[in-house]
């Protein structure tokens, strides 16, 4: 049985443990759903950028759907239609060739979030994302 | 090159939004007030000053100037308060490998009203919102303007019981007015995301407790658009000049549900003059589709050194971790912080930062924002 002080000690340990991160990012599910509440929306719907109401470019990102519809041209749940998305933000399957990662990057010049930059770990979540389909799951 | 002028458009605009004028936490303790109403007509503080802090800024804070409204020019009823603020901002940045980038634009311009009947206010601001000069050509007038807050409240005979019903926050955390800062950014309590909501605040000698429930934007229209629904609990004890306080939140969107827990403490040493402050969350996110989960961290801490009237210095260091098990994923910062306030109404801010994200401190981003602020 561990004493009080044992006890935060641990707990101190624990958490010096976790804030240093062990897991990598294909330890995270590549959903769509997943991609988006975790990434897509804290980092990009603040009210002046991609919200329904900023739209920033044109692209309102707030909700699920109408992020994966602006970003692969497809609208979610319904047949996918063959060619390419309007300004190729997402290729499905194409990590390589999909500007979204280029912007994300921030290679070419521009890069979004364009005051806070993703972490490289969220990235490869949403490159993997791409990798394996860019379904709306 | 389209591009870039695209990026720095984004980044304007960003910067642009107009944040809520809130209380200073470094104020308090350090300026001689022992709490955020003191100054400020809202319980938890922010918005319109009150009397006292209004003379508070032309004195204490400023040294010189009359900080009444429109400097003691117009005198109002005593059931009317009225202000404004205005600023402007010069911004300087260079992230990690991009190329340095340097613009000014206008960053808020907000007007406030308070109608007093007796015990019950009624509470309005309105302004232009920040994402206007990126909208697209065909946009709707109204979407051009926006209303951080608009509340009804409730304030006892002795102050000791609040109520608020409507559009602001919740008192949560140490409410910066820095509109960038990771506990406002990533605690939702960033730019026009303001709930509605029905809050109880009840008060002693020494302490404050608020408890909220929260309802999600439900006019995407008026802000950030639907955000998450739940109910928020803060409670802070006093200790002569030094201060604890807990807080804890429950958030549920379509898409997740998050449970926070924080503690905050502020401490003012009386000898060498400094406020440390310093905030501390944990949040369990669930996400509701997946069933995947993971724990967040929200790390806080300041040395503000005010040297009054007309000055004050700080530093702060803040850690975001959106996933404390994800290795690279943090983001760190260091951030110095000059203010200058010449004469009563008028503010100069020079926020400096050094990001580190994902734990990568060899590429960092650097931020100088440098804000001019008058309030009517």
């Amino acid at each position: 049985m561990l004493s009080h002080r044992g006890r935060s000690t641990a707990v101190l340990a624990a958490l010096g443990l976790a804030a240093v991160g062990c897991d990598t990012p294909e330890d995270r599910p590549s959903a769509w759903s997943y991609v988006h509440a975790a990434i897509v929306r804290p980092g990009c719907t603040t009210a002046a950028c991609h919200s329904k109401l900023g739209s920033q470019a044109g692209l309102d990102l707030s909700t699920a759907d109408a992020a994966y519809a602006v970003l692969t041209g497809r609208v979610c749940g319904a047949p996918e239609i063959p060619g390419s998305p309007a300004g190729n933000l997402v290729l499905p399957g194409h990590p390589e060739s999909s500007r979204l990662m280029y912007l994300l990057r921030g290679e070419g010049g521009a890069i979004m979030p364009p005051d806070v930059p993703l972490p490289d770990a969220e990235i490869a979540i949403v490159e993997r994302w791409i990798l394996e389909g860019a379904t709306c799951d | 090159m389209r591009l870039t002028r695209a990026c720095l458009v984004a980044l304007a605009v960003i910067l642009s939004a107009p944040s809520r004028a809130d209380a200073y936490p470094q104020f308090q303790f350090a300026l001689g007030s022992e709490r955020c109403s003191a100054c400020h007509f809202a319980p938890g503080g922010g918005g319109l000053l009150n009397d006292f802090g209004r003379d508070e800024s032309g004195d204490t804070l400023s040294g010189r100037g009359d900080g009444r409204f429109a400097h003691g020019a117009v005198t109002l009823p005593s059931w009317l308060a009225l202000g404004a603020d205005l600023r402007s901002a010069l911004v300087g940045k260079q992230l990690a490998d991009q190329e340095p980038e340097l613009l000014a634009f206008p960053m808020q311009a907000d007007a406030y009203s308070r109608i007093t009947l007796g015990p019950i206010s009624i509470n309005l601001t309105l302004g232009l919102n920040g994402a206007a000069r990126g909208r697209t050509a065909g946009a709707a007038p109204l979407t051009y303007l926006a209303s951080r807050q608009h509340y009804l409240g409730y304030e006892s005979a002795s102050g000791a019981v609040t109520v608020r019903a409507g559009r602001f926050f919740p008192v949560f955390g140490v409410r910066s007015q820095d509109h960038t800062a990771y506990a406002r950014r990533y605690l939702d309590q960033g730019t026009l995301e303001e709930p509605y909501a029905l809050e109880l605040g009840v008060s002693g000698e020494d302490w404050e407790g608020y408890l909220a429930g929260v309802l999600g934007n439900p006019v995407p229209s008026t802000g950030a658009g639907a955000r998450a629904s739940g109910a928020t609990a803060y409670y802070e004890r006093r200790f002569g000049a030094s201060a604890v306080a807990g807080n804890a939140r429950l958030a549920v969107t379509d898409a997740d549900r998050k449970i926070t827990a924080g503690a905050i403490g502020k401490y003012w040493l009386a000898g060498p003059g400094l406020l440390a402050i310093a905030e501390l969350d944990l949040q369990h996110q669930h996400f509701t589709t997946t069933s995947d989960a993971r724990v967040q961290l929200l790390a806080f801490a300041q040395l503000t050194k005010p040297i009054m009237p007309g000055y004050m210095f700080g530093v702060a260091f803040q850690r975001w971790a959106p996933d404390l098990t994800l290795r690279g994923s943090s983001r760190n910062a260091l951030q110095l912080d000059v203010q200058v306030f010449p004469w009563a109404h008028v503010e100069a801010h020079l926020l400096t930062r050094l990001e580190a994200t994902g734990g990568d401190t060899t590429r960092p981003n650097l931020l100088a924002l440098l804000q001019l602020h008058y309030y009517l």
